[in-house]
């Protein structure tokens, strides 16, 4: 499902007291694609994303999900279905634990969307599955968990409403790398599964991995939408005046084509990295420590 | 949320933001307490004129103040209804049905409306001004003589600070549970009362649970720092009095003796 962002302007106040948050803002987050959304802190991406569930409603202009349309003028009572499509992950998701066991709380999403009891536990199951939580602990109080399980948890809350669409404000943020990992894998299968998934992420690492579409935010407007080996060919000029980081391995390698070193294509990770300046390193000229030929150390 | 203009502070540096926070409180207090007395038109021309005098000094607009007064229009206009009609008394001005409008009625509820804009704007006035942490100071500095009698004032002091210092905080998080909770389809507008009044639940308890966990952390992080006790402690702001001080003491002492003045007359 996709969705698509017209003409969006969003201000607090009224008046000339009124505080410009978007300008402008036309994009299409792309049906079953990662898009991911990446700007300085204050650019305006929570903002933006609070507008693909209808958290908020657009000063101007419109949001199409699906086939529904939301402009400043919808009602309350027609933002279900629309919340309903679009699942929303917060930083921290811990915090909107509150049931008495597990499994009731992830139930509360499907069972406030129309589902019965037994659907929304078969939901809630198939979810608690999805992101690892053991049966064991589906009957435990949500609070007696690490942190590490309440996120999970918390993630399984918006994944049991299958939502069409899944949006991630800084899902990693506080991980340890294994949860990390696990995190984005997640993504992945989200993505195989067909859903649309968009993501505010300060970690370039990731974005170049998993985004097909990365979109700049700068002072409540776009920057620019471009796929990611398109967008980071731009100069670091453009990446410091925009205030973001070069993902490790681009930036690694933008260092050594400075030094006459020349790339094919981006280098999408550390092993691909590795790969291209291995075919180029011009090895008679290179003296290897003994310790890494395996030479003999007894000399 | 963020609108409320009364017990919002914002910095500036007009004249009344350098008066010391203890004169500012005694002043209001003072002021609201003699307004209670005011039943003359003088009295009110002079309490007005005080007002508008002490508003000039906070160097701030008078359209801030306007905004202040709105979100408590409705209170001021079931007062007036109050007393417009439920005031007995001759002559009788209006009369439909079981509603009639007396002179004494419509007077007073011009009186009731003015004390409560005078009180809402003083108050304004002082928190405007006055940041909250020196507020919090100044109580434990005016209450100081309770210690006397084993009033733990410093606690209390801390107490009022920390509960000052959390109400934005817990404002802030209050809205980003409200939004994880709506974004999993809580609604709080629609259903019959019973079922509204129990959706306020996964709001609440998130709220609770993190309040106690803010509160822990807190004691834990003053406990590491080595904090024992509340009394005798060194401030980072010493509160002192000044010119200023003795300035507005002199102007709010020629009020109140004008204003007795007027009471005395009538």
């Amino acid at each position: 499902m996709a969705i698509n962002i017209e003409g969006l302007s969003f201000h607090y106040g009224a008046g000339k007291n009124a505080k410009q948050i978007l300008d402008d803002i036309n994009l299409t987050v792309e049906a079953g694609q990662i898009t991911a959304i990446v700007g300085q802190t204050g650019s305006g991406k929570s903002t933006l994303v609070q507008h693909l569930n209808a958290l908020l409603l657009p000063s101007g202009g419109q949001v199409v999900v699906g086939d529904q349309v939301v402009t400043s003028k919808t009602k309350e009572k027609a933002l279900g279905p629309v919340r309903a499509q679009v699942g929303m992950v917060f930083q921290f998701p811990e915090n909107q634990l509150f049931a008495s066991t597990v499994l009731e709380d992830v139930m509360y999403g499907p069972k406030n969307f129309g589902k019965n009891d037994e659907e929304a536990e078969a939901l809630a199951k198939e979810a608690l599955i999805q992101v690892g939580m053991k049966e064991e602990f589906w009957q435990h109080s949500p609070f007696d968990l690490s942190g590490g399980q309440m996120r999970r948890v918390a993630l399984a809350g918006v994944l049991a409403m299958d939502p069409q669409a899944m949006v991630f404000d800084e899902p990693a943020a506080g991980l340890d790398p294994k949860g990390q990992e696990e995190l984005l894998d997640l993504l992945q299968e989200l993505k195989a599964a067909q859903k649309t998934v968009v993501l505010i992420s300060h970690q370039m690492d990731q974005v170049l991995a998993l985004a097909d579409q990365v979109v700049v935010m700068q002072d409540g407007r776009v920057a620019a939408i471009e796929a990611p080996d398109q967008l980071f060919l731009r100069d670091r000029q453009w990446f410091l005046d925009h205030a973001l980081d070069l993902p490790e391995p681009v930036a690694f390698a933008k260092d050594l084509e400075d030094h006459g070193y020349h790339f094919d294509h981006l280098p999408k990770s550390v092993t691909d990295l590795a790969e291209q300046i291995k075919c180029q390193v011009d090895w008679d000229r290179v003296t290897m420590p003994n310790s890494l030929t395996g030479g003999d150390r007894d000399e | 949320m963020n609108n409320l203009v009364i017990g919002q502070f914002i910095p500036g540096k007009a004249w009344l933001y350098r008066v010391d926070p203890r004169t500012k409180i005694l002043v209001t207090v003072v002021y609201v307490f003699l307004l209670i007395f005011a039943n003359t038109w003088p009295a009110y021309a002079l309490a007005t004129l005080f007002l508008a005098l002490t508003l000039v000094l906070t160097g701030q607009s008078l359209e801030l103040y306007w905004r202040g007064i709105k979100p408590v229009m409705w209170l001021i206009i079931f007062t007036v209804c109050l007393q417009l009609f439920f005031t007995g008394g001759t002559p009788v001005l209006f009369h439909w049905q079981f509603l009639k409008i007396t002179l004494p009625g419509l007077i007073n509820a011009l009186y009731v409306v003015l004390r409560f804009v005078l009180i809402v704007l003083m108050s304004t006035a002082l928190t405007l001004t006055t940041p909250p942490t020196a507020i919090a100071s100044a109580i434990e500095s005016l209450l100081k003589p309770l210690k006397a009698i084993k009033v733990p004032v410093a606690e209390l002091a801390l107490m009022l600070s920390i509960a000052l210092r959390f109400v934005p905080l817990l404002m802030l998080e209050t809205d980003k549970v409200m939004k994880a909770q709506k974004s999993r389809g809580m609604s709080l507008s629609t259903g019959s009362l019973i079922k509204r009044s129990k959706a306020v639940l996964p709001l609440l308890i998130p709220l609770f649970i993190g309040a106690l966990q803010r509160a822990l952390d807190l004691a834990n992080a003053m406990e590491v720092r080595g904090f024992e006790s509340a009394d005798n402690r060194t401030r980072y702001r010493v509160l002192s009095f000044s010119k200023q001080d003795l300035v507005a003491a002199l102007g709010t002492g020629l009020f109140v003796l004008l204003f007795i003045g007027l009471l005395w007359i009538n």
